[in-house]
């Protein structure tokens, strides 16, 4: 299983893929960092659903500000969908 | 070589995806160009069957050269040799990790390779044994039931590869295992980024490259600013502008759109620009002199109108692909037209003809962007609209003071066709349209 943030890696190589996440700092507004339209925002939140199995709705997405940000939805994403998957 | 804008002089042909004696058809993509601004593809306008391709990858030809002979269909080709540099290539690149992939089919035109390389795994697979014909491509084509395979799966995704992805493979000793892409097939920018990131440890691949490198960044860079620059310098020189500016309350238009949105998930979600560009579109109704052309010394009005919508590249670059009959689309179709372009045009998907004949510009900031645009009119067209980002404002309402998202919205016309009235009467449709989006925007 990866990595919360090896999967955002995955996920932001996908909508700029010239983007070194490794030079954005967690606290930057990704946005501005990653010089992100309103149109990547939305692919990237879409990819990260795709990867992760979880789901967003336009309100979280509205709150994805920081790298952390979406680091964290992509963990709390993987968690949630582990939870739906795991046997009982 | 195909005119993909005022300011294209010339192109330079990147791969072929046909050979003599192939049957095309009326919108099959059987070139790659490169021009100042893009790789783009080129499609066929008629049917008929390929009789000589005149032009080899890595020649650059004025724009009106002919690239290739065409014969009615059912018409033989002559023998002619193939033209020099066009090289046989397989149509499914062989990945590692891909234990299960399908055989590898047996393809001998490049134009049905480029249809194979659009097929799932699964309908790869269930191509015949033997050598594979467009129409076996096509029958896998109709029985498609499935969407594109989930997501998490790369070694069943990764099997496709887009020509281009592929060419840029070869030429920057990319491994297309390491390539990291979202779904649907690797496409060249993802490559282009695999190679930045030095991704690949792979040896460069011993076969030549399918066609001669292309220009580094740095020139491209530069011919894409001089080709920018020169179409500026003519409009500025031809055009006798004149500049509007009227600030809009986009309260209703947000709130609308988060109604709209609201519990939808990201992929069924309409952005601003959406609905700006449907109402770009639609407030031309009734205002001379905006939508159209001017040709031969006179304005050509348009019978409807060919929304031209400026896409930035990632990594440099612009695109300006024509969204047709956008004033009778509803905005969630302009929506899913926007992603697509913008996906295909920065993936190198773009088709010559989608970027041809727009007859209205909007220049769309964005969010990120600043407050105005003093935009200037992409000739021959004779108006450009611009927005600039939405932001709160202070703003008057009934006697009193609010805080109200809001926008500027510009127009460059050009007073050959328009004068500032006309002008103004456009400026104040749009905005009125912005104001009720309930009304028109599902329809």
């Amino acid at each position: 299983m990866s990595s919360a943030q090896e999967v955002f890696v995955l996920a932001l190589a996908s909508v700029a893929p010239e983007v070194d996440v490794a030079l954005i700092p967690v606290d930057a507004d990704l946005r501005r960092a990653a010089d992100l339209d309103s149109l990547d925002v939305l692919s990237l939140a879409e990819e990260l659903t795709a990867l992760t199995g979880g789901a967003v709705t336009d309100d979280q997405v509205s709150r994805l500000v920081t790298r952390a940000d979406w680091e964290a939805f992509a963990e709390s994403s993987m968690t949630a969908s582990a939870g739906r998957t795991s046997p009982a | 070589m195909p005119s993909l804008g005022a300011d294209m002089e010339r192109g330079t042909l990147l791969e072929w995806l046909v050979h003599p004696g192939d049957t095309v058809h009326r919108g099959d993509v059987v070139a790659v160009v490169d021009t100042d601004k893009a790789a783009v593809e080129v499609e066929v306008f008629e049917d008929g069957v390929v009789q000589e391709l005149l032009v080899g990858p890595g020649t650059q030809v004025a724009v009106g050269v002919p690239l290739a002979r065409l014969g009615p269909a059912g018409a033989t080709a002559p023998e002619v040799p193939e033209i020099l540099g066009a090289r046989e290539v397989p149509a499914i690149i062989e990945l590692p990790e891909a234990t299960t992939q399908p055989a590898v089919p047996a393809v001998r035109s490049p134009l049905v390779r480029h249809l194979v390389a659009e097929l799932a795994p699964d309908e790869v697979a269930a191509l015949p044994a033997g050598v594979v014909h467009r129409q076996d491509v096509e029958q896998a084509r109709a029985r498609r039931k499935a969407p594109e395979p989930p997501v998490g799966e790369p070694s069943s995704r990764r099997t496709r590869v887009s020509p281009y992805a592929r060419r840029r493979a070869a030429e920057l000793g990319v491994d297309l295992a390491s390539v990291t892409t979202g779904p649907g097939p690797v496409r060249g920018a993802a490559v282009e980024a695999a190679a930045a990131r030095g991704a690949s440890e792979a040896p460069r691949p011993q076969e030549p490259p399918v066609s001669p490198p292309g220009r580094s960044d740095d020139d491209r860079q530069l011919a894409l600013r001089r080709a920018i620059g020169a179409l500026m310098s003519r409009s500025k020189h031809e055009v006798p502008h004149y500049y509007l500016a009227q600030d809009v309350d986009a309260g209703r238009a947000v709130r609308w759109l988060l109604d709209r949105n609201a519990g939808r998930p990201p992929g069924e979600q309409v952005l601003f620009a959406a609905l700006l560009a449907a109402a770009t579109a639609r407030a031309v109704e009734g205002v001379a002199g905006i939508n159209g052309t001017w040709e031969d010394d006179r304005f050509v009005p348009a019978a409807d109108v060919r929304l031209a919508v400026p896409v930035r590249l990632r990594g440099g670059g612009l695109l300006t692909p024509v969204l047709p009959d956008a004033a009778e689309l509803p905005v969630p179709e302009v929506m899913r037209w926007l992603r697509d372009v913008v996906r295909r045009a920065r993936g190198g998907r773009l088709r010559a003809a989608e970027l041809t004949g727009g007859t209205l510009t909007l220049t769309d900031l964005g969010d990120q962007g600043a407050d105005l645009v003093h935009g200037v009119v992409y000739v021959p067209q004779v108006a450009l609209v611009g927005a600039g980002r939405v932001r709160e404002r202070p703003w008057a309402v009934d006697g009193m003071l609010a805080v109200r998202p809001a926008l500027t919205l510009t127009l460059a016309g050009d007073h050959r066709a328009s004068d500032g009235h006309d002008g103004s009467r456009y400026l104040d449709a749009l905005d009125q349209l912005l104001q009720t989006p309930e009304r028109w925007a599902d329809t």
